[in-house]
């Protein structure tokens, strides 16, 4: 969902999925706060967080869920890829198992999301190449595969993780700039001038 | 409907700040010679209204938790605490044994040394494995000598016949002859024979092996994220860990439809934390599973969620008008304060503290003090409607007594920051600012509240169902002698 509203020119719902211990919660406070904790708790059903950003000069609200990643509740959690303006789908690279549940969690947005939902593909824990188990030419072929973007991360080191953040919020620009035209032809606004927002309705709402 | 801000006589008084009341004289005092609890009640309500000394925490948690029967006497708790030696060694021992068997190259997490326990840096097919000692199981040798003493005083019945169920058809397994071994000391004759019901209990559980790697490869990912910014845990390769992991293990071996669900270390954390010791946490774990265990199976939780809404629905109109008409309609939020007991939200201590309020369930609409509220609330409603009180036995008022004290905990929540909550716009600022309270409530404030819906509740059920049918009753004005 992309929503213009007052106070932003745009605001983007993320989803950030993916196995248990990948790093979620990490990848989420590193992007958001700029903290990392290597003894943060388990994600129990959703968390939250957001962080306003500049692209252009389109000031730009960026609401991140962060769902747990065990399978049991998913009843419950997938009610909140709906609306989503985009995906992390996040591994270990260190994790075989993770990496094979990619086509799972894939499936699974694509269910409950919103159809052509841009997704970005993420190893992370890239500081720990050492421990690799996911080589980056089958993760990259992967993605290829599926037609989405590849980008390996460390939330400990801070690397790449604005990067892949930027990545789909690009992506889901371009895509919404497609649709912009449309919205343009039938409502006057435009990301620059506000003037006209103060009498609309407070949101306007793009699936 | 907006609730009145009415001042009713609490039955249990309002607390003030958080109370230890039951102190080890207290606690002792509970006690008859033989060491049963003489008035579950009076346990029970000492529990809710006076709070456990943390001292002593551990002690009375067997008892609040089922490890202990409330009637079980000092000999017979000597010959639980023998059983649950046994069985839990042997259960460990058991799914252990497997994973050496199967070995850790083929499921990473069969490992005996989890990575959390070894140097960073080292690529784990590199790091030899640490096979544990599995020796027979065998009792403590403070458990042994006062098992001896107790063998040698009161002759009447033997140790081995004073086991009051048999563990494993406690633990759900088929029942079959306990084989009894004649031996001359009774102390060895019961180890013996609780060995043996063991092992063969333990023998008798079937694990899949990938089924158990999956279950192992969850447990490996949340032992080391669990309570880290606690003393307990805290610090790389604490051997607490360890403990957590086997007890996780252990519980998931014998309770094979759950396995194991992401939150339970959480809840175990608790019990070790209280416990210290493996064996007792374990069980302190397990027994507290036997009710805990429906919040983590999907279909019972979603339920307890349902009634959450309903009682916030006949709590509160307004807020009730306003997750409906939000995206919030699913309760998302109270997934965690449910299945954690509100851990998260509150400071470990205080938490433990309404841990102990809701695990006692003294106050619910199905507990004898629950239906003094009910009683009270039909004599109060008839007294204002001034009808007779003759009429009160044919009164018939529906309670749902499925309402747990926790769910009155939520609302008492969400009552309370109405005002804030009201205003919030959408589901993302509703989650920024459920994250802010957490830690800033006043644990004693929630309690007072929660307790002060409960009879809310009862009035409002009294008055509907009163509505309904006080048009048949011809007007009386008895003396109301309350």
């Amino acid at each position: 969902m992309v929503t213009i509203d007052e106070e932003f020119d745009m605001v983007i719902k993320l989803v950030l999925i993916g196995d248990t211990g990948v790093g979620k919660s990490n990848l989420l406070s590193r992007y958001t706060r700029d903290e990392f904790n290597s003894e943060s708790k388990t994600t129990i059903g959703v968390d939250f967080a957001t962080r306003t950003i500049q692209i252009g000069k389109k000031k730009m609200k960026t609401q991140i869920w962060d769902t747990a990643g065990q399978e049991r509740y998913r009843a419950m959690t997938n009610a909140y890829y709906r609306g989503a303006a985009g995906a992390l789908i996040v591994f270990d690279i260190c994790s075989l198992n993770s990496f094979d549940s990619i086509g799972r969690w894939l499936q699974e947005i694509r269910e409950y999301g919103d159809p052509g939902v841009p997704i970005v593909l993420v190893g992370n824990k890239f500081d720990l190449k050492h421990l690799r188990q996911v080589p980056i030419s089958t993760a990259e072929l992967f993605a290829h595969e599926n037609s989405l973007k590849y980008i390996e991360t460390s939330a400990l080191l801070n690397s790449n993780v604005e990067s892949a953040f930027q990545f789909l919020i690009t992506e889901i620009i371009n895509s919404f700039s497609q649709v912009h035209k449309d919205i343009q032809e039938c409502t006057p606004l435009t990301f620059e001038d506000r003037s006209d927002l103060s009498f609309r309705r407070k949101c306007c709402v793009i699936n | 409907m907006d609730l009145e801000c009415e001042q009713e006589a609490f039955f249990i008084k309002p607390r003030v700040a958080k109370q230890y009341g039951i102190t080890e004289e207290v606690w002792l005092g509970l006690f008859n010679t033989e060491g049963q609890i003489v008035n579950p009640d009076h346990f029970y309500r000492l529990v809710f209204e006076a709070g456990i000394d943390p001292s002593i925490r551990k002690s009375v948690w067997k008892f609040l938790y089922g490890v202990y029967p409330l009637q079980s006497t000092y000999r017979e708790r000597l010959v639980i605490d023998a059983e649950n030696r046994f069985y839990y060694d042997s259960i460990k021992a058991h799914w252990q044994r497997i994973c050496i068997l199967v070995g850790s190259s083929k499921h990473r997490y069969f490992r005996m040394t989890p990575e959390y326990m070894e140097d960073d840096n080292i690529p784990l097919h590199l790091r030899p494995d640490r096979t544990p000692n599995i020796s027979p199981p065998s009792l403590p040798h403070q458990l042994k000598s006062a098992l001896l003493r107790a063998s040698s005083v009161g002759n009447d019945v033997s140790l081995l016949h004073l086991t009051l169920t048999p563990k494993y058809a406690e633990m759900g397994a088929e029942a079959e002859s306990i084989p009894v071994l004649e031996g001359l000391c009774p102390v060895t004759e019961l180890e013996n024979s609780l060995s043996l019901q063991a092992s063969i209990f333990a023998s008798k559980i079937n694990l899949v092996e990938a089924e158990y790697a999956k279950v192992m490869r969850s447990i490996d990912k949340d032992v080391p994220r669990t309570d880290r910014d606690l003393d307990f845990f805290t610090g790389k390769k604490n051997e607490n860990l360890i403990k957590v992991r086997n007890i996780l293990a252990s519980y998931a071996s014998v309770d094979r439809e759950l396995g194991y669900v992401q939150g339970m270390n959480d809840v175990l954390s608790r019990f070790l934390v209280v416990a210290e010791d493996e064996t007792e946490a374990f069980w302190l774990f397990f027994s507290f599973m036997k009710k805990g265990r429906n919040d983590f199976l999907e279909q019972s939780f979603y339920d307890k969620v349902e009634l959450v809404k309903e009682l916030l629905a006949e709590l509160d109109t307004e807020l009730d008008t306003y997750f409906k008409e939000s995206d919030m309609h699913d309760f998302m939020f109270v997934q965690r304060w449910l299945i954690m007991c509100f851990k998260r939200e509150f400071s470990f201590e205080d938490g433990l503290y309404l841990f102990d309020v809701i695990a006692c369930h003294f106050l619910e609409l199905n507990t004898d003090e629950g239906r003094r509220y009910q009683r009270h609330a039909q004599r109060t409603e008839f007294k204002t409607e001034g009808c007779g009180l003759n009429s009160i036995n044919s009164f018939h008022c529906e309670f749902n007594y499925l309402l747990t004290f926790e769910m009155f905990v939520c609302c008492a929540v969400l009552i309370t920051y109405k005002a804030q909550i009201l205003k919030l716009e959408d589901i993302a600022q509703f989650f920024t600012f459920i994250s802010s309270i957490s830690g800033k409530m006043n644990v004693c404030e929630v309690i007072n509240k929660a307790q002060h819906l409960l009879y809310i509740y009862c009035k409002w059920r009294v008055r509907n169902s009163f509505q309904e049918i006080t048009s048949d009753w011809p007007s009386q004005n008895d003396n109301i002698d309350l």
